[in-house]
């Protein structure tokens, strides 16, 4: 028995894929592997909460058209210009990097932090997921108030759809992006279907000529659901901008460009972007109005189009659980480099399975979604700064790695000082980020323009 | 040979899942007959795909 446990665990062990050293020239993969990873991850379980709570905060049509027009265009822009071209540089992942800028303690930190917030984000798909599940076995689904889960069913049919997702996610890199490039195609047209199939209960007729009438007065009414905020055109802007943030401007995304041929690729992220963000928020708040602004994905999309929705609706939330664990994985890694990949992905895929049977994860999704990326925001701008910035400042790089330490101090103070000067700023929670990425930028610069000759002294 | 056959197959299905919806929403189809040819597109879609991203030649 023993035998067999370390044979398996070999075998596994052989799953490692080059986490810790730069990504070599024969591992390279080639754009479709991007165009079909880009095109699963963003077309998810939470796209069905996501369009639906614009619908329920009472957004016009007008304001939401305009507002994922720029704010997604915003988003491609970030991936293009800012993540994928220090990938390509690198080589590494954040983690890596990181860790040769504000050292081994400050890796730790960000690590622990960033692996939280990706098992909480992996642990409201699996909620997702359960609604459909749930829908078969006449199990309820928690209302929008909810905190605490609502019976036991909810939790049975949550922790176990947690526990299959996390045996995916262990699987590894190629195998995730082979399983998103199949599953992909067939959820974006789950949500064209069940939008399509929606309108003609909504009154749309069939040549569409009252379409934008209908969107104004049944779906987009410009009226939030009792105790739900009223959302404008910055609000949808920024959200579709922030959305990703941790992935983008937080730099997380270096894990999937290290093994891009050329920054150039940062372009397929428009393929999430617009034919799964955009596409996929419209269609779910069509689908929500046909339920009577329901907050119940695997109702929604059972609604419109029946046990195929159901499956839909895991099946997405799968697609996009498999690389967010499998990013939890990683980040963990660093702090047990002793563990293979497959343990650590297993402890973040358990803790995800007990943190989705909570129902606040998906039902404060949108806010959750802008303090996740406003709390790793800051870590991208120190890493963005030093690699742009102090080159052309004539300030050194790569303090920790060259002096050994465990802990940049100034990372640190910029890192917790951005926080603390966002949780004060008098604005909306989804604006914080974007005054907090400046105070990050100019107060690491001077902080370690400051040290530099104490530290070049001693 | 096969992945062609597949690969065919799977563009048959996508199809499939993009007509039933559009051909409900003309009124060509009913609502039950349109879930249930979703239903079975969608069967041939996953068979189809991951026989087509198994397959080398």
């Amino acid at each position: 028995m023993a035998a067999k446990t370390s044979g398996l665990a070999a075998r596994m062990d052989k799953l490692y894929e080059f986490d810790r050293e730069p990504v070599s020239e024969d591992k390279l993969q080639g754009g479709g592997r991007f165009a079909g990873l880009f095109a699963g991850e963003h077309v998810a379980a939470t796209e069905f909460v996501i369009g639906a709570f614009f619908v329920l905060h009472g957004v016009t049509a007008r304001d939401l058209i305009l507002g994922l027009l720029f704010g997604n265009l915003l988003a491609v822009l970030s991936w293009v210009f800012v993540c994928a071209p220090i990938a390509v540089k690198t080589r590494l992942t954040l983690y890596w990097y990181l860790q040769k800028i504000a050292g081994p303690g400050l890796t730790l930190i960000y690590n622990i932090a960033n692996a939280f917030l990706y098992c909480i984000l992996a642990g409201a798909m699996v909620s997702v997921a359960s609604t459909a599940v749930g829908l078969g076995f006449g199990i309820e689904t928690p209302q929008l108030t909810d905190v605490y889960p609502n019976s036991v069913g909810w939790v049975l049919t949550t922790f176990s759809i947690g526990v299959a997702f996390t045996i995916m996610a262990i699987l590894g890199f190629e195998k995730l992006s082979k399983f998103a490039s199949v599953c992909s195609p067939w959820i974006f047209l789950v949500f064209l279907a069940g939008a399509i199939a929606t309108l003609p209960k909504l009154g749309v007729h069939s040549n569409l000529d009252n379409l934008w009438e209908i969107a104004q007065t049944k779906i987009w009414t410009g009226v939030p659901t009792e105790g739900q905020e009223k959302f404008g055109v910055l609000h949808i802007m920024f959200f579709a901008w922030f959305a990703n943030l941790a992935m983008h401007i937080g730099l997380s995304d270096m894990a999937l460009f290290r093994y891009a041929k050329t920054w150039k690729y940062g372009w397929y992220s428009a393929l999430g972007m617009y034919g799964g963000h955009m596409l996929a928020w419209l269609c779910s708040g069509v689908m929500v109005a046909g339920v009577s602004r329901e907050m119940n994905p695997g109702l929604m999309a059972f609604t419109a189009i029946g046990i195929a929705g159901c499956f839909g609706v895991m099946v997405a939330g799968w697609t996009t659980a498999n690389p967010t664990l499998y990013r939890a994985g990683l980040a963990l890694q660093s702090i047990t480099p002793d563990w293979p990949r497959w343990k650590i992905t297993l402890v973040a895929g358990l803790s995800t399975s007990v943190l989705a049977c909570f129902p606040v994860v998906f039902m404060k999704l949108l806010d959750y979604i802008a303090l996740y990326g406003l709390v790793l925001m800051p870590v991208g701008a120190i890493v963005l700064t030093e690699h742009y910035l102090f080159p052309k400042l004539g300030i050194p790089r790569y303090r920790a790695e060259r002096l050994g330490q465990v802990l940049n101090w100034p990372a640190l103070l910029v890192w917790a000082g951005t926080l603390a000067a966002c949780y004060y700023m008098p604005m909306h929670l989804y604006f914080r980020w974007l005054p907090g990425w400046f105070i990050a930028s100019i107060s690491y610069t001077v902080l370690m323009k400051l040290t530099d000759r104490e530290v070049s002294n001693a | 040979m096969r992945k062609r056959i597949a690969g065919s197959a799977a563009a048959a299905a996508l199809l499939t899942c993009l007509g039933a919806p559009i051909a409900f929403f003309r009124g060509s189809l009913d609502e039950m007959a349109f879930q249930w040819l979703f239903a079975m597109a969608s069967i041939l879609w996953f068979v189809s795909a991951t026989t087509y991203a198994s397959t080398k030649h």
